[in-house]
């Protein structure tokens, strides 16, 4: 009997205390309001001052020379010009998601996160309807003046800004122009091309003969280094077969490109190439540059899959002195006929969501925030983000701008791809609107210009077959279909691998695509299916898509 | 029989020194490995396949790269400072606990153990502990970093099982002799315990040698960023996981790999260095537990 | 010879009246009460205090409401985790790594401590010592980009495969050796940390006993059976069952810096699973109720191996 009261009254008291702290911390917590004042008009720059905070990723290659936006010229320009002081908040390079995901479900909100909200549940139309990003749409016509003739200009632009319901959630990024898009494809040894006297290769048997000369003449170990995530690029041999690895559109419907037929063949392809030795034989661990430099330099590899900055430039560059023989070409993106247009070719959407910035619902003056946002629209800005401040980072000569030497040739040895993060936004994306003439600068060797030249060959085509999924899921339909999804893809992935390694046989494929049925895949292409039409039928010109080199805007 | 025996003892001590001898090898070509590869030439190193146990082209440019990066030095004092007022918070924190729990006869001593064995299993999880110290106001602060972690259970326990064994006669005798608790604590339990204090001191501190989870977290300016964290940004910094890998055009003098290297010799040499020292006083330490115990 | 017991003893209640007792208790050991406030209060702060938000696992999170305010969907989380197609494999795969984490990797530091106090020469001992430790130092990432090359089909342990007249090939993408390569590589980093505490328990041990027992004539085989052994026995048992205890608690961080799609099959754990689920997509309720469901079955472990451990040799935690 005591041995239980006394068991209970200590108990009691702890359970006092706990009560007792709870409602401590609740009270706390209720002391939120917004609704800051409504001016009528901001005039920059701003007399009486304001100040914003601002969360944004820092790039990788700036982390060498800056701790934070507010070190860097163009936001100092920005500062003077505006009024408006910004304090940035910068996450750990390579943790941003974990972050961001970690203040958004507690609330912890600066005013403005620059981000895709792709890892955040539901998107960000969820982020919308749980009240964490705020509507911008009626302050567009106060305060967002350049935007709002931006779009004017360019109406195609809001079918990926608004919502379906007319909500418009960020200001975006917007590639300003074709060429900013385009920069990932394929690429083969050129020197190799002319000792062997094969042209390039535009067909996936073409490709199959050339590899296989690599292998068997210049005895190449790996004559297409690749890797697991580059392999299911749609733009890769995958996009061939005209299917992709994921979602696509084709006339109106909507497909899952794993579970159909034409897979099958894509994954005999490979099956074969990998059995032969055609294809790099550790595909499946998470790509390591290192070891894919390693293979580069000792010239093991015939081609690959890579990107023009990273990849095009950095190996011509490495294998100068290595190697003088050493050049790549980039090849067309490949089909099953000759002649045959691509259904797929790599081109980044116009406007990409990864720079966009939303207002949060914690930003007690919106209108400042998307004031201050929309300043980087105007000519002025523009100029500032893509080539910072004229007469330091850059000098107008017949009226294009050069970057001066501070940038291109750095007398503290800095590399341009880092300095110029000092200097201006464009070596990273942000709101605002890319100019080419920054690449132009940048991406200045033939190859790789030829590159450019040759990948974008059929862009308007491409767009004409519109294969892009339309229409937000709302937060009812993405949750159904998530755990759904989640299973789906795990399983895709570990039997893509499966069959092109050879652990389990072709034969194995209506298997295969019965259990991608039985989990679900039917029900997620419906739900897909209704979203896609319900946008079609609302902006029917999304069918067909015309190129937009928003850049234009800042010339007219 | 005396001889047999000792030829036994003789193999059994051959085969020892043998196998430990290859155990140190197997653990120690991985740092040869890093230390040459960051003195080598970064177009060499990526030639490079096999052992490395010589550096491929001789170069210091990745530690001219490393310490012209201004954040290792903050990065180190901001460690150091976490590693010694956190661990002596530490220590302090988890012997009172363990002290507590030995202490027979105090009324509440299981009720406050099965509190604490309660912790082991259930927590709030990260985001009730986010808001939780965010309403503490310790969110981008040097307090977020060491009050959270004040005390690790686990290590409690192992205190008290070392408290435990020191003999209730010694600890009577002192409150007997009106020393009040804090005094037995402080002047007759823990020189009596010097071992585990040793470890428990090894123990924090690795911890938050290298914590950065928390870091990640809860710190907002780069100016609080611990070692690790700097460490993690630039070996990830290209990483497939990394959001920024949208913007191909960018990086095209991608990080080179022997500053990878640099930077984990910049972020492991103090601790090398520093170790022999501590380890002498940590030796010690399990010397006098040895003869007092 | 001395066996340690750490079992408390229960207590006995003499006293009726339990108030006069907690007064009486206040009044002996009012410093303890003292040296407890600041501990139990810290508990409180950082443990008890968010532990409300285990409900976060029968709720349909939604940041804007909070935890308190969101809408309350039962055990629709644990439904939908244990009807997924992976459920089994993941605990599987779980409960195997741990498994061979506790029969390969937890004897190994032991094992390490009681060579290293055979060991004669003490600078040799300590150099051992002062170099195994090291791995502990280095961060996981390190370690894991080490273990990639290592393996890899270049690597040189497939020099040493290649040796004995093998197949080179790429380890980590054979799913029948992920097992051995994490704890084979968890040994390589934590055997010298990990014997760090038996090395101090060892050297509790009476000296006196030694010299006993050799003047009784056993040898050293006798001597590491009848001293050391036992010397050392309740240290190892309350860590056996503190790690059974934590059995299912595999950190995510080590795994999905190793694992590929090809070897899903072995290396997909809970802790990988939740952190997909969970992390990545922000789905937190639902990594909660299998973090809770994870729980759950880590205090079934502990409170058996406990009672096993009281009713074997008299030792527990508790």
């Amino acid at each position: 009997m005591t041995e239980k009261s006394g068991f209970f009254i200590r108990w009691a008291c702890v359970l006092i205390i706990i009560a007792f702290a709870l409602s401590a911390c609740a009270v706390r917590q209720t002391q939120t309001g917004i609704n800051g004042m409504v001016t009528d008009e901001i005039v920059f720059p701003m007399q009486e001052g304001a100040s914003l905070t601002y969360w944004v990723p820092l790039h990788a290659n700036a982390l060498p020379i800056i701790n934070s936006f507010s070190e860097t010229e163009w936001y100092k320009e920005l500062e003077k010009l505006t009024g408006v002081k910004v304090d940035f908040i910068h996450p750990v390079s390579g943790q941003e998601r974990e972050q961001l995901n970690v203040m958004l479900a507690s609330r912890d909100l600066p005013d403005i996160i620059e981000n895709t909200f792709e890892n955040y549940s539901g998107g960000i139309i969820k982020a919308g309807s749980d009240g964490l990003v705020i509507d911008l749409k009626d302050l567009h016509k106060k305060y967002a003046p350049n935007l709002m003739k931006l779009y004017e200009m360019y109406p195609e632009l809001l079918l990926d800004i608004e919502t379906d319901e007319g909500a418009i959630l960020r200001v975006p990024f917007i590639r300003g122009h074709d060429n900013l898009r385009t920069f990932r494809g394929l690429v083969v040894r050129n020197d190799w091309l002319g000792d062997l006297g094969l042209s390039a290769p535009e067909t996936i048997d073409e490709w199959y003969s050339m590899l296989s000369a690599f292998k068997e003449i210049k005895g190449a170990t790996v004559p297409f280094l690749t890797s697991t995530n580059e392999l299911k690029r749609d733009y890769g041999f995958v996009g061939a077969f005209g299917i992709n690895n994921s979602y696509f559109a084709e006339n109106g419907k909507i497909v899952y490109g794993p579970a159909d037929p034409r897979y099958k063949d894509f994954l005999a392809t490979l099956n074969r190439w990998y059995k032969e030795g055609l294809i790099y034989s550790e595909l499946a661990l998470s790509s390591n540059t290192k070891v894919n430099d390693a293979l580069v330099v000792n010239g093991q590899v015939g081609s690959m899959m890579t990107i023009l900055g990273g990849g095009v430039g950095k190996y011509i560059e490495l294998m100068k002195d290595i190697d003088p023989e050493f050049d790549l070409l980039a090849t067309p993106y490949p089909t099953l006929q000759k002649g045959e247009i691509p259904k797929f070719i790599h081109q980044d959407p116009t406007v990409y969501h990864a720079g966009s910035a939303s207002v949060t619902s914690s930003c007690k003056t919106p209108e400042i925030a998307l004031a201050w946002l929309d300043y980087g629209y105007s000519k002025e800005g523009n100029m500032i983000h893509n080539f910072g401040i004229e007469g330091i980072s850059y000098e107008m000569v017949n009226d294009y701008p050069e970057y001066t030497e501070i940038i291109t040739n750095n007398p503290d040895g800095v590399p341009m791809a880092t300095i110029g993060h000092k200097y201006c936004r464009a070596f990273a994306q942000g709101p605002f609107v890319q100019d080419e003439r920054y690449l132009e600068q940048y991406l200045n060797l033939p190859q790789q210009i030829k590159a450019i030249e040759v990948w974008t060959k059929y862009a308007d085509e491409v767009n004409k077959v519109n294969t892009k999924v339309y229409g937000e899921l709302n937060p009812q339909e993405s949750s159904k279909i998530t755990p759904m999804q989640v299973e789906i893809t795990t399983y895709v992935d570990e039997m893509f691998l499966k069959f092109v390694l050879g652990r389990e046989p072709l034969d194995k494929f209506d298997e295969y695509t019965s259990r991608i049925r039985q989990l679900g895949i039917d029900e997620i292409i419906k739900i897909k299916q209704t979203a896609y039409d319900r946008f079609i039928s609302k902006f029917p010109q999304a069918k067909e898509l015309k190129s937009i080199n928003a850049i234009e805007f800042y010339r007219r | 029989m005396v001889v047999k025996r000792s030829i036994s003892n003789i193999i059994f001590d051959i085969s020892n020194y043998l196998f430990l001898t290859l155990l140190m090898v197997i653990t120690l070509y991985p740092f040869w490995h890093v230390i040459m590869a960051s003195f080598s030439n970064h177009v060499e190193l990526t030639a490079h396949t096999g052992l490395l146990l010589r550096p491929a082209g001789f170069s210091l440019d990745a530690y001219k790269a490393v310490l012209d990066n201004r954040m290792i030095y903050s990065g180190y004092r901001n460690t150091l400072f976490y590693v010694v007022i956190g661990t002596a918070l530490n220590l302090i924190m988890t012997s009172m606990g363990a002290y507590v729990l030995v202490r027979k006869g105090f009324f509440w001593r299981r009720f406050i153990f099965t509190l604490i064995l309660i912790t082991m299993f259930f927590s709030g999880g990260l985001i009730p502990t986010y808001l939780l110290v965010q309403s503490l106001g310790l969110v981008d602060s040097i307090w977020a970093l060491i009050l959270p972690g004040l005390i690790s259970t686990w290590n409690l326990i192992i205190m008290r099982t070392n408290f435990a064994s020191v003999p209730d006669s010694v600890i009577e005798s002192s409150t007997i002799d009106g020393a009040n608790e804090f005094v037995t604590l402080f002047r007759i339990m823990l020189p009596l315990s010097l071992p585990v204090i040793a470890v428990m001191t090894l123990y924090y501190g690795v911890h938050h040698w290298n914590a950065w989870f928390g870091a990640m977290i809860y710190l907002r300016s780069r100016s609080l960023y611990p070692l690790q964290l700097i460490l993690r940004e630039i070996l990830l910094a290209n990483d497939t996981n990394s959001m920024m890998v949208g913007v191909g055009h960018t990086d095209r003098e991608s990080v080179s790999e022997t500053i990878k290297y640099a930077t984990i010799m910049a972020a492991t040499l103090p601790i090398l260095c520093a170790y022999p020292f501590v380890q002498k006083y940590f030796v010690k330490g399990v010397m006098i537990g040895a003869v007092k115990g | 010879m001395p066996s340690v017991t750490i079992q408390i003893p229960a207590r006995k209640s003499k006293k009726r009246n339990l108030w006069r007792e907690i007064a009486k208790d206040y009044k002996r050991n009012k410093y303890l009460i003292l040296m407890a406030l600041p501990v139990l209060t810290w508990y409180f702060i950082f443990h008890y205090l968010p532990m409300y938000g285990v409900i976060i696992a029968f709720k349909d999170f939604n940041p804007m409401r909070g935890i308190l305010g969101s809408e309350w969907i039962g055990f629709a989380h644990f439904k939908s985790f244990f009807n997924g197609f992976y459920a089994w494999r993941v605990i599987k795969n779980t409960l195997m790594i741990s498994v061979y984490q506790l029969v390969f990797g937890f004897p190994m530091p032991i094992i390490l401590a009681l060579l290293l106090n055979e060991l004669q020469n003490k600078a040799f001992k300590k150099t051992i010592q002062t170099i195994t430790y090291l791995p502990h130092f280095v961060s996981l990432v390190v370690i894991c980009g080490m273990i990639v090359d290592f393996t890899s089909k270049n690597g040189i342990i497939n020099d040493a495969i290649e040796l004995l007249g093998m197949e080179r090939r790429s380890l980590l993408l054979y799913p029948e050796y992920f097992r051995t390569i994490y704890t084979g590589s968890g040994i390589w980093q934590s055997v010298g940390w990990g014997s760090i505490i038996y090395l101090a328990a060892l050297s509790g041990i009476d000296q006196e006993l030694y010299s006993a027992a050799s003047i009784d004539g056993a040898g050293r085989w006798k001597q590491f059976l009848n001293v050391t052994l036992p010397g050392i026995a309740p240290t190892v048992i309350v860590l056996l069952i503190l790690n059974i205890g934590r059995m299912m608690n595999e950190g995510f961080e080590k795994i999905i810096l190793l694992y590929n799609a090809t070897i899903y099959e072995t290396a997909d754990t809970i802790s990988s699973f939740v952190y997909r689920r969970g992390l990545v997509e922000a789905n937190y309720s639902f990594s909660s109720a299998v973090g809770l469901f994870n729980s759950m079955v880590n205090v079934i472990l502990i409170v058996s191996a406990n009672r096993i451990s009281r009713m074997v040799n008299e030792t527990s935690l508790w």
